[in-house]
């Protein structure tokens, strides 16, 4: 795993982890102070609830007041009750109902002492029955809130009742009065719109919902008149509706999911960003560090940076100093051990070459000394020989001359002297060039930069087997590490390519691959360009070819033409 | 009988006995022989001049007050006048055979050109015709010529049989009325008929005492109480035996008349004999009878009632309240679902409305559950509210208000 993908990962756990138990949490504390709190509102409402129906029932008994205080000043009740009267009867059953519109009751019901119903609104027509339990029930109850289920013509109706007794002429009658107690009534009582309250009547559970937790409950008296006619004590019974704190924690989950999935994606992003900053510079110096080599040592390491990466630069920038200083010490005695070889190798040559001439000298000597006459046909006979051996030490100077040049640098016209080079090889395989436009002058020794040309050159076109393949040689302007302008030459073949130990020693003196070669071409191309204060690079693969770059300082100046 | 035999009988009776009263006082000077008070017709309104023409706005509360004052009406051969008294309609007269089983109807001129043969055609391929004959015992319907009708009943009868009264026997003749009255027929802008009344109406029908009681009250309007017209009964179907106990209170003349003064915001009375029902034995045909069998869902523990009527309503409730059956409650279902109800027998008991003298018996029976227990409870009339001064009015026996032609 590469250290991007680490420094990546590492990002993400740290960021990730930390956020995930923070969020975890934080849910786990809302959730519990959302319970603890709905269990405060959950007692409290209790407390309200009882406050509210006491404050209900107040309400029916001041309305059962007004009523009773019309009833006794009403003549045709006082004639319809009281006396008999007939034409009254009819009024007296519709009163009820009548009065029960008006007054916003949902119960209402005159009774005589016997109990008998003398006028019904919720049941007009149980007139003459007799019914005395409800308000029996509700002397014994007094002031506090009791329930009651009653008949009516088609649903039974559960109401708050209460009684309000008055007489007319001395005979007592009684007002019992109620609001429903269905739904509407029982939200009304709930002071907290997070609760529920419900009525659990003896014969009912009447605690709705699977999904209600039930907070507490408030006994009332309750008479079902329906049927026991017994008295018993019903429930208002305080639920927390589960859902409702369900679906608050659901909503929580779901943007604790949400918040985390965005900033676990800001993390990713963040963990990208941060390896891509922080393995960049890393991954740069790896790169120049990996070009460094002893013929390119001009890697720039100049770092802004005042962290641990920018002194790691700035000491790889030392380290490159040293090693270019060293390469030189180097290439010094390289160049001693060279020219000691090559004094060697010199001596060597000039003695082979003088060999022969020598052994014709000495045979000339023998045949003056001894055969004067036959001087000039010996000398005829040996002549070759001195010419060849002449030949041959002419042609080992002329070798030779080529291994140290002077160098002169001046302004040189690159693609001119690729021009020329080129023309010189013409007849033979195909050579292309790409020369750039604009070109600058490359400050150079022409003799040498036409001799790095012909060898590279060379090199290309012999590479091709039989004639087959081409050689493109193109120029171009660069920049190198984004300061100075350099001219670029590349020279590229399609030929064979070379495997990595033959470019290891591709660049040894007297190493060659070809008939005939003297193994002096690229260690003598790498010289020059060096003395040019250039740069040389080979890149081939056995197969795909091989590919020369020669990078020359630009002259200050004018381009190519 | 014929009409004008009617009136003959009258004339003779009326002339025999005073006759009778004078040879009783004899010898002294004959005094102005007292002439009998003609007993007021209660089928006529009291309103105006008769014949005078004039435009007459009704107002129809309730979709069937509509058909009573369309402009042409279907004839029936006869019509029955507001106590049920036959009188010549399509038939300018009838005869029967001594055995009162074949009946000889004369159509009209005015008829024309319906015809006896169209008439007697028409009657055995109509199946709604069809069915009123079978159910009323009808065997044969024949023409004796173009104006001629035989017409021969299962079983005698003293008078014509009222159901060639019957809506479904009708057939449109061209006559027109010839009083010159115009009915415009207005549909009333609120719930309230006071507003009605007060916005000009000339006449409409009402069971809301209330309502007559603001129209008495109201010099210009003439309240007049047309016959008694419906009879209220609690229906429990047969099988429920335990059901016996659903009314606590007794069945007395007592009983009825309490619900009809305390239960009812109508003009009521306890229901009276005779019930007609009672020895009505096998309709004719009965077996035979298509029963609408829609299912229709009610509670079995249910009084049911129709839902668009009020006095039902309260009879329902009452019943109810009289039970000490807790589960027993009311249940209303649309009108047009009780008959399939009542049918059905699924329920404690109905409360329905029959005609108080049907024109055919076994029809109004034919949806009722088999073995019921029959307890009538009410009957119940309309007034007709009527503006003073508008031509004089007369009601016929299903309530149709029809103008006095000028004598």
């Amino acid at each position: 795993m590469s250290f991007r993908a680490r420094l990546f990962f590492a990002t993400c756990i740290a960021v990730l982890v930390p956020l995930t138990i923070l969020a975890l949490g934080v849910r786990r504390e809302i959730n519990r102070r959302l319970t603890e709190e709905s269990r405060r509102r959950g007692e409290a409402a209790i407390g309200a609830l009882g406050t509210e129906l006491a404050r209900e029932r107040e309400r029916v008994a001041a309305r059962l007041g007004a009523l009773s205080r019309d009833l006794m000043a009403d003549n045709r009740f006082r004639l319809a009750a009281i006396r008999g009267d007939a034409p009254s009867r009819a009024y007296l059953l519709d009163w009820a109902s009548g009065a029960m519109r008006i007054s916003g009751l949902a119960l209402l019901q005159i009774q005589d002492s016997a109990g008998r119903i003398l006028s019904s609104g919720h049941f007009r027509n149980e007139y003459d029955r007799v019914r005395p339990e409800l308000p029996a029930f509700l002397e014994r109850t007094g002031d506090t809130p009791a329930l009651a289920r009653v008949r009516t013509a088609d649903l039974p109706l559960l109401a708050l009742v209460t009684a309000e007794r008055f007489a007319v002429a001395g005979r007592p009658f009684v007002l019992v009065g109620g609001i429903a107690a269905e739904d509407r009534f029982l939200r009304r009582l709930d002071p907290d719109p997070e609760l529920a309250v419900a009525l659990a009547t003896p014969d009912s559970a009447g605690v709705p919902g699977v999904q209600a937790e039930t907070v507490g409950a408030l006994a009332v008296p309750f008479l079902d008149a329906m049927t026991t006619a017994i008295p018993d004590s019903a429930r208002l019974v305080v639920t927390r509706t589960s859902a409702t704190l369900a679906a608050l924690l659901r909503g929580l989950n779901a943007w604790f999911l949400v918040s985390l999935a965005v900033t676990a994606l800001l993390a990713v992003a963040l963990a990208a960003w941060l390896s891509r900053r922080i393995s960049r510079p890393l991954t740069e110096l790896a790169e120049k560090t990996a070009a460094i080599d002893l013929d390119r040592l001009d890697q720039d390491f100049t770092a802004e940076r005042d962290d641990e990466i920018g002194s790691l630069s700035r000491l790889l920038g030392e380290m490159t100093a040293r090693l270019r200083s060293g390469a030189l010490r180097l290439r010094e005695a390289e160049r001693r051990i060279a020219m000691g070889d090559l004094a060697r190798q010199v001596n060597h040559d000039i003695k082979n070459g003088l060999v022969p001439i020598r052994n014709v000298l000495r045979h000339l000597e023998e045949v003056a000394r001894d055969r004067p006459e036959t001087l000039g046909a010996v000398f005829e006979e040996r002549r070759l020989t001195l010419a060849s051996s002449v030949g041959y030490l002419d042609t080992l100077a002329r070798n030779y001359a080529r291994l140290s040049p002077a160098a002169a640098p001046e302004a040189c016209d690159v693609n001119a002297m690729v021009a020329e080079v080129v023309r010189a090889v013409a007849g033979g395989p195909l050579v292309r060039t790409r020369l750039a436009d604009g070109l600058p002058r490359a400050a150079a020794d022409p003799l040498m930069l036409r001799r790095v040309l012909e060898n590279l050159l060379g090199n290309a076109v012999d590479s091709l087997a039989a004639g087959a393949g081409e050689v493109v040689v193109s120029t171009e302007s660069a920049a190198r590490d984004g300061r100075a302008s350099v001219v670029r030459i590349v020279i590229q073949d399609s030929g064979p390519g070379m495997t990595r130990a033959e470019l290891d020693r591709a660049f040894d003196d007297f190493y060659t691959t070809k008939a005939g070669g003297t193994g002096l071409g690229l260690s003598i191309v790498r010289r020059l360009v060096l003395d040019l204060g250039g740069a040389l690079r080979i890149d081939t693969e056995p197969g795909s070819g091989t590919r020369a770059t020669v990078e020359l300082p630009a002259a200050p100046g004018g381009a190519s033409r | 009988m014929a009409p004008g035999t009617i009136r003959l009988v009258r004339l003779l009776c009326a002339a025999g006995c005073a006759a009778s009263l004078a040879g009783a006082c004899g010898g002294s000077a004959p005094e102005p022989i007292p002439q009998p008070e003609t007993p007021p017709d209660p089928c006529l309104l009291p309103t105006g001049e008769p014949g005078s023409a004039r435009e007459v706005v009704v107002v129809a509360a309730r979709p069937q007050d509509s058909a009573f004052i369309a402009p042409r009406q279907p004839e029936p051969l006869i019509r029955l006048s507001c106590t049920a008294a036959a009188q010549p309609a399509a038939a300018q007269s009838w005869t029967s055979d001594s055995a009162g089983r074949t009946w000889t109807f004369v159509l009209a001129p005015s008829t024309a050109p319906i015809s006896a043969p169209s008439v007697a055609a028409e009657w055995t391929t109509r199946p709604e015709a069809a069915t009123t004959l079978r159910q009323a015992g009808v065997e044969s319907v024949i023409a004796l010529d173009e104006e001629r009708l035989r017409v021969t009943m299962s079983s005698p009868s003293d008078s014509v049989p009222p159901v060639f009264a019957e809506r479904t026997l009708s057939f449109v003749t061209d006559s027109l009325p010839q009083t010159g009255t115009t009915f415009v027929l207005r549909r009333p802008e609120s719930a309230d008929l006071r507003d009605a009344l007060d916005a000009g109406a000339d006449i409409l029908r009402t069971e809301d005492p209330a309502l007559a009681e603001y129209a008495r009250h109201r010099d210009e309007f003439v309240v007049h109480p047309l016959p008694w017209s419906r009879t209220y009964l609690l229906i429990i179907p047969g099988a429920r035996v335990e059901l016996d106990g659903l009314i606590q209170g007794d069945d007395s003349a007592g009983f009825r008349a309490a619900l009809a003064r305390d239960a009812v915001h109508a003009e009521a009375r306890g229901a009276e004999r005779p019930y007609w029902w009672d020895g009505l034995g096998q309709c004719p045909g009965s077996d035979s009878l298509s029963r609408p069998r829609p299912r229709v869902l009610v509670d079995s523990n249910a009084v049911v009632f129709a839902a668009e009527d009020a006095v039902a309503r309260a009879l329902a409730e009452r019943v109810v309240a009289l039970s000490d059956n807790p589960r027993i409650s009311t249940g209303s279902i649309p009108q047009r679902f009780l008959d399939p109800a009542l049918s059905a027998a699924s329920a404690r008991a109905y409360v329905v409305a029959v005609p108080r003298t049907p024109l055919l018996p076994c029809r109004e029976i034919a949806t009722w559950p088999p073995d019921p227990r029959i307890v009538p409870l009410i009957d119940v009339r309309e007034s007709a509210i009527a503006r003073r001064g508008i031509p004089r009015l007369t009601v016929d026996f299903d309530g149709r208000i029809r103008p006095v032609e000028a004598p």
